[in-house]
């Protein structure tokens, strides 16, 4: 008997196709030949290549699809990046491959750990630290304060926070099943939350409360005491509205941002024309105005892809998100203990949270807050925060592939 | 400009071909992959082991062929067996290997040659990882999951 896991290298051809048709056609977008786009086409193939094939023959087991969708999303990024901007496009690709280097790690480091035990301590001291530094010395951009200047680069600490924060959730929620020894832990959780607020990230703070709650339901399965959580988080919201004015301007925008379309609506306006103007197949490469929208490149991408490459396409990502999805709450089932069962289903609640949070902002459905589309999105340390989460899946993917073999292997199958 | 205009409105149709293929192509092979695991991972919870052939006389079977041993199995050259060894020596049905409790036994059904670590098997006798069996001129090792149901 023996199980042939399906290859995923027809999927990667295609997305050679993709890659190399979209940089050759912006290689010619200024009227002469630019050979950067082309050398920055070949570049990504080539990665591509390489990460596929080199991370399946070491890690026999690694979940094939959960990366091809990564690198999918990672490419239409990249290509609107090149559009928007060659120079970030580079930068882009530049944290891309240190992205390769996170993911790996945190692979090999949940591939060894079995829970992490004491040091879920120290990651949780580790987290508070993050928030705090980013409250008490980050510098305000886009009305968020999250933002730390370490020489020439600024870094989000709030983004490597959430690593830390997945793992002693994860810990915490499958050590305990009852309700009191888990009240120190949420209060930890609720104090956290609070620092995102109070630092203006709301987008943090509700990608933590929602990723938080979900995990407790996962982790013990009491429906009341989640619901009651869901009832202080709307409380808290209901608060902040009424306390922060930053707050209420966006609520102000998000029911009706036509009022303010010159100032602060400005951004979502724009966005919304430009997803108007893409209509269902598109405006065409390069062929658009997503200049005109502030945030393009990072927390509007969404809006750019719909302009230029159509609606289409825009329905596609998100399905490509939900197949990501579904493929990580399968690797959650398929994991052997809970904590890694807990770890993957964070991940993944995660992960497919804040493309919600952040495609639903932009196409007017919930308040706008800011933050970034994973994998698509500009951004150095979101990109090293997603591919680590994606790396911490991939971890317990290998640890499933390992045990279903032995498995297979008892009764005299193979796993090819 | 113009040309470039016109090729970047074409290829519309092509990107969103393309992602369109992808996206088809991820789905139909996660259902499918999704299935045979299922499928394999169902044997893998009822089977209780596999024999392993270490030795023939070359007939139908091979050295190193594999026979997944369910909880009730016969062996023997008639095709109605769940195990087949069509090679000299093999009656039509000639051995049974079952899961009882915690054991797995064999018995000897017909008259022909059964062997467990080179004694003669006349009635039943309950067999462990590493055992030999001969049937009739072929020789199978035994392996046995840790845990048997």
């Amino acid at each position: 008997m023996i199980y042939v896991r399906r290859s995923a290298s027809i999927v990667l051809f295609f997305i050679i196709l993709l890659v190399l048709s979209a940089f050759s056609l912006l290689s010619f977008r200024d009227g002469e030949f630019d050979l950067f786009a082309v050398l920055m086409g070949v570049g990504a193939c080539t990665v591509y290549l390489l990460l596929y094939n080199i991370l399946k023959s070491v890690f026999k087991h690694i979940d094939r699809y959960v990366l091809i969708i990564c690198i999918l999303l990672f490419s239409i990024g990249l290509i609107i990046q090149y559009r928007l901007n060659p120079q970030t496009a580079w930068k882009q690709f530049i944290w891309f491959c240190i992205g390769i280097v996170a993911l790996v790690i945190a692979l090999l480091v949940i591939k060894k750990a079995e829970t992490f035990g004491r040091l879920n301590f120290i990651f949780l001291l580790g987290t508070a630290f993050l928030l705090l530094l980013s409250l008490l010395f980050a510098r305000v951009i886009g009305g968020a304060k999250n933002w730390i200047q370490i020489g020439p680069f600024t870094v989000q600490p709030s983004e490597f926070a959430k690593l830390l924060f997945i793992i002693t959730a994860a810990y915490y929620f499958s050590k305990n099943k009852r309700m009191i020894p888990l009240i120190p832990y949420l209060l930890f959780s609720g104090v956290c939350i609070f620092i995102l607020v109070l630092s203006k990230d709301l987008g943090a703070a509700i990608l933590y409360a929602l990723t938080t709650l979900t995990m407790f339901f996962a982790g013990t399965g009491k429906a009341l005491w989640t619901l009651l959580g869901f009832g202080i988080l709307s409380g808290g919201a209901y608060a902040s509205y009424k306390l922060f004015p930053h707050v209420q301007t966006r609520v102000d925008i998000w029911r009706n941002p036509w009022v303010a379309e010159r100032t602060e609506g400005y951004q979502i306006v724009q966005g919304l024309m430009a997803i108007a103007s893409g209509s269902l197949l598109g405006m065409g490469l390069n062929l658009g105005s997503p200049l005109a929208i502030p945030a393009s490149h990072t927390d509007f991408i969404f809006a750019v892809i719909c302009e230029e490459f159509g609606i289409i396409i825009g329905i596609a990502v998100i399905a490509f998100y939900l197949l990501f999805i579904l493929r990580g709450a399968l690797i959650a089932l398929n994991a052997r203990t809970q904590f890694h069962q807990l770890l993957v289903f964070g991940c993944t609640a995660m992960l497919s949270l804040q493309c919600f949070v952040i495609i639903a902002g932009v196409i007017k459905m919930i308040p706008l807050t800011g933050i970034t589309l994973p994998f698509i999105s500009y951004g150095g340390s979101s990109m090293i925060s997603c591919m680590a989460l994606l790396g911490i899946i991939e971890g317990v993917a290998v640890k499933n592939g390992e045990m279903d073999e032995k498995e297979i292997k008892s009764i005299g199958g193979e796993v090819l | 400009m113009e040309i470039y205009e016109a090729v970047a409105f074409a290829l519309r149709y092509w990107f969103i071909f393309v992602v369109i293929a992808i996206l088809v192509c991820v789905i139909i092979v996660s259902v499918a992959e999704y299935r045979d695991k299922k499928r394999i991972m169902y044997y893998a919870g009822t089977y209780i082991g596999y024999l392993e052939v270490v030795f023939s006389k070359g007939g139908d079977t091979q050295t190193g062929d594999r026979f997944t041993l369910a909880l009730e199995n016969e062996i023997g050259s008639s095709s109605q067996c769940n195990i087949v060894i069509k090679e000299e020596g093999v009656m039509k049905k000639h051995a049974k290997i079952y899961a009882q409790g915690k054991d797995v036994i064999l018995k000897a059904v017909d008259s022909g040659i059964t062997q467990l670590n080179g004694r003669p098997v006349k009635e039943e006798i309950s067999i462990r990882p590493g055992d030999i069996i001969l049937i009739g001129d072929t020789a199978l090792m035994v392996h046995l999951k840790e845990v048997n149901i």
